[in-house]
C-alpha cells in the first residue's frame, strides 16, 4: 500500500470536531484546514488540536490545492450546496447525513460525483457502528439463516432545537433508520408507502407544510422478497430517544434494545437471550483504535450533544473517517458510495412525499449504477 | 330527570328479572375450549356447561377435570339440543364462518373464537345470519380484554397520553407442527390479537390498508391457500378525524421469534411500548414539558405493573382466578350481554371489522401492496 497521506479539511466543528483527532493519528490522513464561521471558535479548536491553516469561508476552503479531500459536518439544509461545491471543485468528499434534502440535490450530486472521478461518501454512524457489525458478521456467516424481514426506527424529540428542525418533516432525516436495514439486505430501496399519522403543534406544522407527528413507512427492496418497515418521530411524541434495527431471520433474530444501556436480544428460534455486542476496533490502524470508545468531548464536561443522544454513534467516527481515507488511497469507492447514499437519503424523502399523498406508492429514482 | 327516573326504574326491573335468567351453553372445541369451560360453569347466569369435542379422550379428560358430565361429540348433537341457549366456538379456523351461521340458524346465541371469517362474503352472511335472527354474536378476542388493554383504556380515558400519534402491534408465533390448517395461513388472516385492541382503545376502524408480505416460505405452504408469505407487515390508515396510522406485523413460518400478542400506544404526553420478550412487563414513557427542562422534552420511562381487574368480574370467579383472566372477561360479557338484552362488546360489526382489516391487508400483499379499502359494516 502507498504511503500517501490524504490531506483534509472539515468544515463545521461542532460535532465535526470529532474527526480531528481521528485523521490526525490515522496513517493515510492528515488534517490540512479547518472550517468555522465563528472565529473565536475556529481559533480555539485549531489552537487545542493545532491546525494552523483555518478558514472562515468554506467557499474559499474548497480552493485550497493542498487539500485532497473535504469532510462537512454542517448543519442539514447546507449539505447538498457545499457537497456539490466540493465535488466540482474536484475534491472527494465526506458529508455527514442526510446527503440533501430533495431529490434533485441528490441527482445533481450522483452527477457531480460521476464527472468529478472524486469519491463521495455519506457518512452514516449507524453502519459504522459495533451494533451493524456484529449483525452483519451474524448473517453473513449464516448463522441466522435466511433475512426474512426489517424494521427500524429512529424516534427523537427535537421539540426545542432552533433553526431548520423545528418542524422538520421526519423522514427528510430518515438515513439513521434506512440505512442499515439497506446495507443488510445488501441492495438499494425500490419504492415506499409512508403514512403520516398525528399531529404536531401547529407552529411547528406550517414551516414545511409537515403536520405529522410520525411516519412509518414500508418499504419494497430491489430484487428481494424481503420488505422492512420504518418509523420515524420528531415532535409531540412520547418516547424516549433510540435509533434502532431489528432484523428477522429464519434461525435467528435480533432486536434492539428498548431503553438505553439495556442489551440488545438475540431470538434463537423461539428462545430469547441478551446479548453484549463486541466493539470492533480490531478493524482500525492502531492510532484510532482509542476512538471507538471515547470521542474528543469526553474529558470534557459539554459533550456534543449528539454524541451523548446517539450513544457515541456506536464507535462509529474512527471506522467512517477509515473507509474514507482508504477508499481514497486505493482508489476505490467507498461503501457507502454516492449513489447507495442517494439512494439511503431519497428512502426519506420519498417517504414523506407518499405520506403527504395520503399513502400513494413512490418509486425512488435511479440514481445510476453502484460501482 | 324523569325520563332518566324511568329509564333507571325500567333497568332494575330488567335487572331483577335477568337474575333470574339463566343460559344453557355449549362449549365446542375443547384444545382452547378447555380454559372457557370453567368460567362458564361458575358464572351466576349459566344454567347448564354442555361441553363437545370430536375427540372422545379430550373430551372426556376435560369432562372429569371440570366436573362437567353433559357432553356432545357433535356440533349436530349441540345444535338438536332445543334446550341449549348459547354456543361458544373453539374450533378450526376454517370453520368458524359456516359454524357460527349454522348455530345462528338453530335459533342460538353465538361465540366465536377468532378470527370471526377468513372472507368477506362469510363476514356479510354472519352479519344478515345474525340480524335475521335477532340472536346475540360475539367475537372472543382475548386481547380486547387483556390486562393490558382494560388499563390502557383506564388511562387514555384520564387523559394521560394526550393526543394519540401512533399505534403498532405484533404477533409472532412459530406454527410449525400445529393443526393442518394453520400450514401456510395468510398471516394477516388471523391478526386480529393485535388489531382488535388497538381498534378498541382508537374507537375506530380500518379505513384502508396496505400491506407487503416479507421473506420467503417453502413451496408446500403455498398451497393451502395460495399464500407466499411467511411473515406480512401492514399500515393501516384509521378512521378519525386527525390521521391516525396503525402498523401491525404477523409472522406464522420461518421466522426467528418467541411468541408474542402486543401492542404500543403512542401518544404526545405518554406511550405504552409492548415488552419485546412474553413475560416481560410494558413500558411507559411519559414526556416533560417543553421548558419544564433546559433544552427539549425529556421522557422518562417505567416498567409498568400492569394492574388486575377481577373486580370487574362475578364474585365466583375470585377463588380459581384471584387476579382475573381474559378469558374470565369474555365469557362474563359474552353471557352478561344475553342476559342484559344488550349487544356484546365484540359483535358481529365490531368483529367484522376487526376481522376484515386483516383480509383487506393480505388481499394488498397479494397486489404487491397496493392499497385496499376497507369495507364498512359499521352502517
Amino acid at each position: 500500500m502507498s504511503q500517501q497521506k490524504v490531506r483534509i479539511g472539515l468544515i463545521g466543528l461542532g460535532f465535526g470536531a470529532e474527526f480531528i483527532p481521528i485523521y490526525q493519528n490515522h496513517p493515510h490522513a492528515e488534517v490540512g484546514a479547518i472550517c468555522q464561521r465563528d472565529e473565536a471558535k475556529l481559533n480555539a479548536i485549531g489552537e487545542a488540536f493545532g491546525v494552523a491553516k483555518r478558514y472562515t469561508d468554506w467557499r474559499e476552503m474548497l480552493h485550497d490545492g493542498d487539500l485532497d479531500a473535504i469532510h462537512i459536518n454542517s448543519p442539514i439544509p447546507d449539505h447538498a450546496a457545499m457537497s456539490l461545491a466540493t465535488l466540482e471543485a474536484g475534491k472527494h468528499c465526506a458529508c455527514t447525513v442526510p446527503m440533501a434534502t430533495n431529490l434533485e440535490a441528490l441527482t445533481a450530486l450522483c452527477r457531480a460525483q460521476r464527472a468529478s472521478g472524486k469519491n463521495y461518501m455519506m457518512m452514516e454512524t449507524v453502519i459504522y457502528a459495533r451494533e451493524f457489525f456484529f449483525v452483519q458478521e451474524l448473517l453473513r456467516s449464516g448463522e441466522m439463516g435466511r433475512l426474512q424481514f426489517l424494521r427500524g426506527s429512529h424516534q427523537q424529540e427535537m421539540g426545542g432545537w432552533p433553526g431548520y428542525w423545528e418542524g422538520l418533516p421526519p423522514m427528510h432525516y430518515a438515513t439513521h433508520c434506512v440505512s442499515p436495514l439497506l446495507a443488510l439486505a445488501d441492495t438499494l430501496c425500490e419504492s415506499v408507502v409512508c403514512h403520516g399519522s398525528g399531529r404536531i403543534d401547529e407552529h411547528l406544522a406550517i414551516n414545511y407544510g409537515s403536520p405529522f407527528a410520525i411516519e412509518s413507512a414500508t418499504l419494497k427492496l430491489k430484487d428481494s422478497d424481503v420488505c422492512a418497515e420504518v418509523t420515524r418521530s420528531l415532535f409531540n411524541t412520547a418516547r424516549q430517544y433510540r435509533e434502532s434495527f431489528d432484523v428477522y431471520a429464519s434461525k435467528i433474530s435480533w432486536e434492539w434494545s428498548l431503553v438505553e444501556h439495556e442489551q440488545a436480544v438475540l431470538h434463537y428460534g423461539e428462545e430469547p437471550r441478551r446479548v453484549a455486542v463486541p466493539d470492533y476496533a480490531e478493524r482500525l490502524p492502531e492510532g484510532i483504535r482509542k476512538f471507538t470508545s471515547q470521542g474528543v468531548y469526553d474529558s470534557d464536561e459539554n459533550v456534543h450533544l449528539s454524541f451523548k443522544q446517539g450513544s457515541g454513534h456506536g464507535g462509529s467516527h474512527p471506522h467512517l473517517a477509515h473507509e474514507f481515507v482508504m477508499s481514497i488511497v486505493e482508489n476505490r469507492q467507498p461503501f457507502p458510495d454516492a449513489v447507495q447514499s442517494a439512494n439511503y437519503t431519497a428512502t426519506g424523502i420519498c417517504a414523506h412525499e407518499s405520506a403527504l399523498r395520503g399513502g400513494e406508492r413512490v418509486f425512488l429514482p435511479d440514481f445510476g449504477a453502484t460501482t | 330527570m324523569k325520563l332518566a327516573n324511568r329509564r333507571l326504574a325500567v333497568k332494575s326491573a330488567f335487572y331483577i328479572l335477568s337474575t333470574m335468567q339463566k343460559i344453557n351453553i355449549a362449549v365446542v372445541g375443547l384444545g382452547f375450549g378447555a380454559a372457557f369451560a370453567p368460567f362458564y360453569k361458575l358464572h351466576p347466569h349459566v344454567g347448564r356447561v354442555v361441553l363437545c369435542d370430536a375427540q372422545p379422550e379430550r373430551l372426556q379428560a376435560v369432562s372429569e377435570k371440570c366436573g362437567i358430565a353433559e357432553t356432545r361429540e357433535t356440533l349436530d348433537e349441540v345444535l338438536a339440543d332445543a334446550s341449549i341457549d348459547a354456543v361458544h366456538l373453539l374450533t378450526g379456523v376454517d370453520q368458524h364462518a359456516a359454524q357460527t351461521i349454522q348455530v345462528l340458524q338453530t335459533g342460538k346465541h353465538c361465540a366465536c373464537a377468532v378470527p370471526m371469517a377468513t372472507s368477506i362474503e362469510e363476514l356479510q352472511a354472519i352479519i344478515a345470519a345474525v340480524r335475521a335472527s335477532g340472536l346475540h354474536y360475539m367475537m372472543m378476542e382475548t386481547q380486547n380484554y387483556s390486562d393490558t388493554c382494560l388499563h390502557l383504556e383506564n388511562l387514555l380515558r384520564d387523559g394521560v397520553f394526550g393526543t394519540l400519534q401512533f399505534l403498532r402491534g405484533v404477533h409472532y408465533q412459530d406454527m410449525e407442527n400445529w393443526p393442518p390448517y394453520w400450514a401456510g395461513l395468510p398471516p394477516m388472516w388471523y391478526a386480529t390479537h393485535p388489531i382488535g385492541p388497538l381498534l378498541k382503545l382508537a374507537k375506530t376502524r380500518a379505513r384502508s390498508v396496505m400491506c407487503l408480505g416479507s421473506g420467503l416460505m417453502r413451496e408446500e405452504l403455498h398451497r393451502p391457500y395460495g399464500n407466499p408469505f411467511p411473515l406480512q407487515s401492514a399500515l393501516f390508515e384509521l378512521e378519525r378525524e386527525t390521521p391516525l396510522a396503525m402498523e401491525i406485523t404477523r409472522s406464522l413460518f420461518h421466522t426467528a421469534r418467541g411468541y408474542l400478542e402486543g401492542f404500543s400506544v403512542y401518544g404526545e404526553d405518554a406511550t405504552l411500548e409492548m415488552p419485546r420478550v412474553l413475560g416481560e412487563t410494558p413500558l411507559l414513557f411519559q414526556q416533560s414539558k417543553l421548558g419544564e427542562f433546559p433544552g427539549s422534552r425529556r421522557a422518562t420511562h417505567e416498567s409498568v405493573e400492569v394492574p388486575h381487574f377481577a373486580d370487574l368480574l362475578p364474585a365466583e370467579y375470585l377463588e380459581v382466578a384471584p387476579r382475573g383472566s381474559a378469558i374470565a372477561h369474555l365469557v362474563h360479557e359474552f353471557i352478561s350481554s344475553i342476559v342484559e338484552g344488550r349487544r356484546a362488546a365484540i359483535d358481529e360489526i365490531e368483529g367484522a371489522n376487526c376481522t376484515v382489516a386483516g383480509i383487506c391487508a393480505h388481499e394488498s400483499a397479494l397486489r404487491g401492496g397496493e392499497k385496499v379499502l376497507v369495507p364498512d359494516f359499521s352502517g
